[in-house]
């Protein structure tokens, strides 16, 4: 519910795709684009893109995942952060 | 004479009635990751302006939520607005003291916590419970159960 702030995305990311979807008021709501759009559920995470400060973040309650081992908001595997961060960092400054 | 009624705007007002749509559990996961993302603001540059929207936009989503939990949820959720306020008031003194700052991002993460663990969202168990989650989360819902 933060999409007021014009200097702020958020995001659903497909890992194995590298895809995205943004701009949603919720999570949810563009978790829901990539599912619609043939994502499998258990690849998608949610993070936020902040431009000013060049930072993605790993926090959303639909990352709350107890089967894939991520029993909180934060993604807490370091190694599928740096997944979600290199297709967030792709899409949204071209490297 | 002055208008003195608060008139809500189209962006507010799609807002509300989004999230009046949820289901309780998610509205109150919702209220906890906007208390975890006003954190961000601590290392922003322009810290007042965002912790003063990202303040604001908590306190809505307290008082859309507030009047449908149970007394005890309540209670913290009035404290917790409380909290909210005083910071929304003193935004520049909390920017300038690094001390202050480092106080209420540990505060909003406690908070975030606390009312993540009242939606009951992290518990395990209450994955198979139908819950009227968005889309996306029905979906989650179904995978892990």
């Amino acid at each position: 519910m933060l999409e007021e702030l014009e200097d702020y995305v958020k995001l659903a990311v497909d890992v194995e795709q590298g895809v995205a979807a943004g701009g949603g008021a919720l999570h949810a709501d563009c978790e829901a684009e990539l599912l619609a759009n043939g994502s499998k559920q258990e690849n998608i995470w949610g993070a936020d893109w902040i431009p000013q400060v060049r930072e993605v973040r790993y926090e959303s309650f639909i990352n709350i995942r107890p089967r894939q081992n991520n029993p909180a908001m934060v993604i807490l595997d370091p190694a599928l952060r740096a997944r979600v961060e290199a297709v967030v960092r792709k899409l949204f400054e071209g490297v | 004479m002055t208008n003195q009624v608060a008139i809500e705007s189209d962006e507010i007002q799609a807002q509300r009635i989004r999230f009046m749509g949820l289901a309780l559990p998610v509205r109150l996961g919702e209220l906890a990751e906007s208390l975890a993302f006003a954190t961000v603001a601590s290392d922003h540059p322009k810290y007042p302006e965002f912790l003063t929207r990202t303040l604001g936009v908590s306190i809505r989503l307290i008082d859309w939520t507030v009047a449908e939990v149970d007394p005890t949820v309540q209670s913290e959720l009035a404290e917790l607005r409380s909290h909210l306020a005083g910071w929304l008031r003193d935004t520049q003194a909390i920017g300038d003291d690094p001390a202050k700052r480092a106080r209420v991002v540990a505060e909003l993460r406690e908070w975030s916590q606390k009312i993540l663990d009242r939606s009951g969202l992290a518990n395990y168990d209450n994955w198979q419970v139908e819950f009227d989650y968005p889309p996306g989360i029905r979906a989650a819902a179904e995978v892990f159960v």
